[in-house]
């Protein structure tokens, strides 16, 4: 007689609403009309809400071990799911009208919850079954999302591309759950961990999950796709992914490293270390050089997963909550930045180069303050992605840096520092050409020389056309990470609370006073604040 | 006569290696494709094995999950090469360089 599992349908109650939202908006958006439209855009709008309410309202509750340990429903989980909600509520928005919404709004919402409702189970996966299966789920999504412009030929090699990298990295992770399977037997990620195996077979297979997740988060030296996948999928599709993605990422990435392999940290600490040297450093060196935005964007996000990777070597102190926090900066400040993008785009009706961004920082005749807010929106979120301190970032590297020093890892800092000077080249560069550039019809027309015919030429949308909905999610995103700076104590509570979570499930490698002792260190960030 | 588990985990780590160095060093999509299955049977192989010698199911049951899971990204995969030869009429990888910089 097999024993029934105890089946707490509460713990994967955010993936279901996602779940039953994606096929209804799939049979709305069937027809082509206006109403049909509409109605999937509400639907989807309406679907995500509902989620990030469940989320919130359950946000302390931690149901672990539910479906036969497939579901560790905790805090961890639910600030991945939050993330992955209000980047898809984002996409939505940016979405509105857009070239990949044409026609096509039906796929392209559906497809944005399934993503969501992968994301989530990967975040609240307690096994490398789940784990993968949520992987699976949003990663098929987004490829396909990737392609939906099905008739514009970057689109679908940047959808083929983020397949081909997708699967091996998929298999990668497979192959390593599957030695990890045979050195311990079981799929569980608590289980792992407390089992006593310590042989070859487990050193090899969590080194082939560790690669796995790499390429996941976008890390250096598995980061080659990001540019070339980040620049042609449409931009709202690009903004989805970089953050919703990465942000689960990371927090599956800590999960996964300090619950099942929590023991085995002295070896996997310094690998971690090299990943972030690595992305921090070719991140930089990469994004000086690119002329056009999403390109920047793609290797400026390869820097920050380098930066975000500092938390994770500061795991045992004031690491995990600095991520978490650094996470949902991270997510504000990248979808400001691709906002902002999107309103550039509309506007000159191809993709944008940084020549474009000439002089539109100012309101003049022809220019209302309406044009001209949105750009400083992106001045916030690209000195934010610099860490200048008046913005979140500065908060988010400090936390995560001296995360990394109080783990003994002080040159991981300063490299990082180092990287964050060498970062101004680029981000302040957005600023010298929004203010002191005069628009050069021009210059802006032999930058887009570059440019992927297929980007230049069959945009759907005319160029000139301003949406509200495009421009006020810029300022806002940018407002929320001006705001973020405010809060770092409450957030720090948040993300002691996961890495309590964490110590929980792992109890063999990390008891639970250490896991109460960051809360009085995480101060430091806003004390510096005042 | 039973097979030691050392030569399943042997043989899929040289299917996982052939399907490696497929994806890498091969530069048709549709055999790309084909060496992302090899890895991801490599995988299958060895939970298979593995589940034997522990002797329980679980890891045969996540085999079946994962050839689920790989026919659906196949399936996928499969539709983007055929829209891309539907506009390029050009399958080579090293030839889809619009996106470089």
């Amino acid at each position: 007689m097999i024993p029934k599992p105890e089946l707490d349908w509460f713990a994967i109650l955010p993936e279901l609403i996602t779940a039953v939202g994606a096929m209804v908006v799939l049979l709305v958006g069937m027809g082509r009309k206006q109403w049909n439209r509409v109605a999937s855009i509400a639907l989807t709008s309406a679907t995500l809400i509902a989620t990030f309410v469940f989320v919130l309202m359950e946000f302390n509750v931690s149901r672990y071990g539910a479906f036969a340990g497939l579901i560790d429903s905790d805090e961890l989980a639910n600030a991945g799911r939050l993330i992955a909600v209000i980047s898809g509520l984002v996409a939505v928005g940016l979405a509105v009208r857009g070239r990949a919404n044409d026609g096509r709004h039906g796929e392209f919402h559906a497809l944005l919850l399934t993503a969501v409702c992968g994301m989530s189970l990967f975040a609240a996966s307690g096994s490398f079954v789940s784990l993968f299966i949520g992987l699976e789920l949003f990663s098929i999504s987004l490829y396909v999302l990737c392609a939906l412009d099905a008739d514009r030929s970057a689109s679908l090699e940047s959808g083929l591309k983020y397949l081909i990298i997708g699967g091996l990295s998929s298999a990668v992770l497979l192959y390593g759950t599957a030695l990890v399977y045979g050195a311990t037997g079981s799929f569980d990620l608590a289980v792992i961990g407390d089992s006593d195996s310590r042989g070859i077979l487990l050193f090899a297979g969590a080194a082939l999950v560790l690669g796995g997740l790499a390429f996941k988060i976008g890390a250096a030296p598995m980061h080659w796709w990001t540019p070339d996948v980040y620049e042609g999928a449409g931009t709202p599709v690009t903004a989805f992914m970089s953050t919703a993605t990465k942000a689960v990422g990371f927090l599956v990435l800590a999960r996964v490293l300090v619950t099942a392999f929590g023991a085995e940290s002295s070896t996997w600490v310094p690998i971690v270390a090299g990943l972030a040297v690595a992305s921090i450093v070719i991140g930089n060196a990469g994004a000086l050089g690119q002329l056009h935005l999403k390109r920047m964007l793609a290797y400026s996000s390869i820097a920050q997963a380098g930066y975000l990777l500092c938390g994770i070597v500061g795991w045992d102190t004031t690491g995990i909550p600095a991520l978490v926090y650094a996470l949902i900066v991270y997510t504000a400040m990248t979808l400001g930045a691709f906002a902002y993008v999107v309103v550039l785009e509309r506007e000159i009706g191809r993709d944008a180069t940084f020549a474009d961004l000439a002089g539109r920082g100012w309101a003049s005749e022809g220019r209302s303050i309406g044009h001209a807010l949105p750009a400083f929106g992106l001045v916030v979120c690209s000195l934010s992605l610099a860490g200048i301190p008046p913005t979140a970032g500065f908060f988010s590297k400090f936390g995560l840096f001296d995360g990394a020093v109080e783990s003994g890892y002080a040159w991981l800092a300063v490299v990082g520092a180092l990287g964050s000077v060498v970062s101004l080249g680029y981000y302040l560069r957005v600023i010298v050409e929004l203010y002191m550039r005069e628009p050069n019809a021009a210059r802006a027309a032999a930058a887009a020389v570059n440019l992927p015919a297929a980007s230049t030429g069959d945009h759907r949308w005319s160029a000139g056309t301003q949406l509200p909905v495009v421009s006020g999610l810029a300022v806002a995103l940018a407002g929320a990470t001006l705001l973020l700076a405010f809060v770092p104590n409450k957030v720090f509570e948040l993300g002691c609370d996961v890495k309590a979570n964490l110590a929980q499930r792992g109890d063999d490698c990390t008891n639970v006073d250490a896991a109460a002792a960051p809360g009085p260190v995480a101060q430091t960030a806003p004390a510096a604040a005042e | 006569m039973t097979v030691d588990v050392e030569w399943f985990v042997a043989l899929s780590a040289v299917l996982f290696s052939i399907g490696a160095a497929g994806v890498l060093m091969r530069r048709n999509a549709l055999v790309v494709l084909l060496s992302i299955e090899i890895m991801l049977n490599a995988g299958n192989l060895a939970l298979v094995a593995f589940s034997r010698t522990h002797g329980v199911h679980d890891g045969q049951i996540f085999a079946i999950v994962v050839m689920a899971i790989a026919a659906s990204e196949v399936v996928v995969g499969l539709g983007i090469v055929v829209a891309l030869s539907h506009l390029r009429r050009e399958l080579d990888t090293d030839e889809l360089t619009e996106l470089h910089g």
